[in-house]
């Protein structure tokens, strides 16, 4: 554990590497599908902090994102900052928010923690539509240069910045301690893991980097409006993504949101498909949870034990 | 002073007075078997102690410090650690990192590294050294029994609450057992409250016996007196007498 050279990082990072070079070098088209991508990516691995890493089911994940989106949304068309203040706001009430919610709803244990997520998720959508501030209908519009490349390397910046966490974050105490949580929260406290103090950490890290996210997508597509900020299936799909790729490890995120991304958005949008990517993720997700509970990564640890290193 | 001192104490569950003002003290070093019928509230007192669960009313001084009522990570950091009477181990980890984890905030270590080198050489102290890369989950049940006694001295706790510990052993497996807590006793010198069923363990490794009945010390003694007492005898060990 200790002093191993650090493969998978390495590898990670030479993949982040090689899609900046073909975001800078190719046309618009193509980056800002990337741009997509890595906002997926970006949202997985923020989930994966907290469901990944500790198992706790955030449904409502979707809430941070939209606190993200509307703190850009705000900065930019209201104070007319640049849209890297917003992220910079989006980052920090995405954590804040986690501490104070997750001190308290962090208590709550399986299934009851899920609903809490999920029920602060409606009140968020319900309160975004009571405040003017937030727009008519929760909706705000702004309107400023097209710059794909530099919203690319935004969220690019968050993606490696995320993965380098995860990654020293597994290997470190707090991600033995979390393990433990993981797999028995009573007896690790009984060990001497303080599991509220550990929790917390890992859901502020969640929220921190999906407000992020959150607010790279509002400037991507030059605004936000209540119903898809707060749209559940978002946050269907990035725990589809982390299931998929590979709960807590620091590869599967990006494994799965590529997949869950390419099928949902790019392969399965023929208009004879419409409403299919959910049947084909859905059943995704079923066949992954049911025989490989450590999604692909989990199956080449597997079948390849030697590849190990490359990909934990 | 003795290590651990507990006054009074009593714990609840809904209806049912799982203890009723039990008091008793552990001395610096001191082995003290803690027996009495099933339901009788050994679990419970060690639970209290340990701070798993809160007590209804009472308290537990650990070294003239009131530990009663704090988490129980804090009071482990203390140098206070019980096992499980039915193991629960970290089971999609290696024994080795379930030792660690303790090893890592029971010590307060800063990394992980002396965290596992800890592990290991608890690991050899329980005789376990050539587990430790399987999954703690496929254990057989005596195994993960011990690694409940590795978890708890790695985390270099002092006073150690062990419950049943030595249940379900053979008669060779047994001696061994009682062989290697008195050698570890011998070397580590903590205090240890042992919960057990088996009288020949409690009676080798104990220099006292407490007896619960019902939430209540019933008796308190040496072993020898404890197997000679009246009211022992017919609460606790019934017509079978102290054979085994
Ligand atoms: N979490 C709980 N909720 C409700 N009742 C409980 C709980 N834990 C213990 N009890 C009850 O408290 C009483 C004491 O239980 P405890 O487990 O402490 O007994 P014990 O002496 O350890 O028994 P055994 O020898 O069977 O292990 C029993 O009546 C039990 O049913
Ligand atoms: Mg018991």
């Amino acid at each position: 554990m200790k002093g191993r050279t650090p493969f998978t990082l390495y590898g990670l990072l030479a993949v982040m590497a090689a899609l900046a070079a073909v975001a800078s070098f190719s046309g618009v088209a193509t980056t800002v599908l990337l741009v997509n991508l890595l906002v997926f990516a970006a949202l997985a691995y923020s989930i994966n902090f907290i469901t990944g890493m500790t198992g706790y089911v955030s449904f409502g994940h979707v809430v941070f994102m939209a606190i993200g989106s509307y703190s850009l949304a705000v900065l930019v068309s209201t104070y007319s900052t640049s849209p890297f203040e917003g992220i910079a706001l989006g980052a920090l009430l995405g954590g804040l928010f986690a501490l104070g919610i997750g001190a308290v709803t962090l208590r709550f244990r399986g299934v009851y923690f899920a609903i809490a997520s999920l029920v602060l998720a409606l009140a968020g959508y319900n309160l975004v539509l009571q405040f003017p501030q937030f727009g008519p209908g929760g909706e705000l519009i702004f309107y400023i240069p097209f710059q794909p490349l530099t919203v690319f390397f935004a969220i690019w910046g968050i993606v490696v910045a995320e993965i380098v966490l995860t990654f020293f974050v597994n290997r470190g105490k707090v991600g033995l301690g979390i393990r433990a949580i993981k797999d028995e929260e009573d007896a690790a406290a009984a060990a001497g893991v303080n599991p509220m103090k550990l929790k917390l950490y890992v859901y502020m890290l969640s929220g921190l980097f999906a407000g992020a996210a959150g607010a790279v997508f509002a400037w991507s597509t030059f605004g936000v409006n209540a119903s898809s900020a707060f749209d559940l299936t978002f946050s269907l799909q990035m725990l589809a993504m982390i299931l998929i790729g590979g709960m807590g490890t620091s590869t599967g995120p990006l494994l799965g949101a590529s997949i869950v991304y390419l099928l949902y958005y790019e392969l399965l949008t023929y208009p004879r498909l419409q409403g299919g990517q959910f049947l084909v993720v859905g059943a995704a997700v079923i066949v992954i949870a049911l025989f490989v509970p450590d999604g692909i990564v989990g199956i080449i640890r597997r079948k390849y034990p030697s590849l190990k290193p490359v990909i934990e | 002073m003795p290590a651990v001192e507990v006054s009074n104490l009593s714990k609840s569950f809904g209806g049912v007075q799982a203890l009723r003002g039990v008091s008793l003290s552990l001395g610096e070093s001191e082995v003290l078997g803690l027996i009495g019928p099933n339901g009788s509230g050994k679990s419970t007192l060690l639970n209290v102690i340990a701070g798993v669960q809160k007590p209804t009313s009472g308290t537990v001084k650990l070294g003239g410090r009131a530990i009663s009522g704090m988490r129980p990570d804090a009071i482990v950091k203390l140098g206070v650690a019980k096992t499980y009477q039915i193991p629960k181990p970290f089971a999609s980890m290696s024994v080795r990192e379930n030792v660690a984890v303790a090893a890592l905030y029971g010590r307060r270590l800063r990394s992980v590294g002396p965290a596992l080198e800890e592990a290991d050489r608890t690991l050899a102290i329980v005789g376990m050294g050539d587990r430790s890369d399987l999954a703690a989950g496929s254990l057989t049940a005596q195994e993960k029994k011990r690694l409940e006694l590795a978890k708890a001295i790695a985390t270099g706790a002092k006073v150690l609450l062990l419950d049943e510990v030595f249940a379900g052993l053979s008669s060779e497996e047994l001696r061994d057992s009682i062989a290697l807590f008195r050698k570890m006793h011998e070397e580590l010198r903590f205090s240890a409250l042992v919960v057990e069923h088996v009288m020949r363990a409690v009676l080798n490794v104990s220099e006292g016996v407490v007896v619960l009945e019902e939430g209540r010390v019933i008796a308190a003694g040496s072993p020898d007196q404890i197997v000679h007492d009246e009211r022992v005898v017919q609460a606790y060990l019934g017509s079978k007498g102290v054979g085994t």
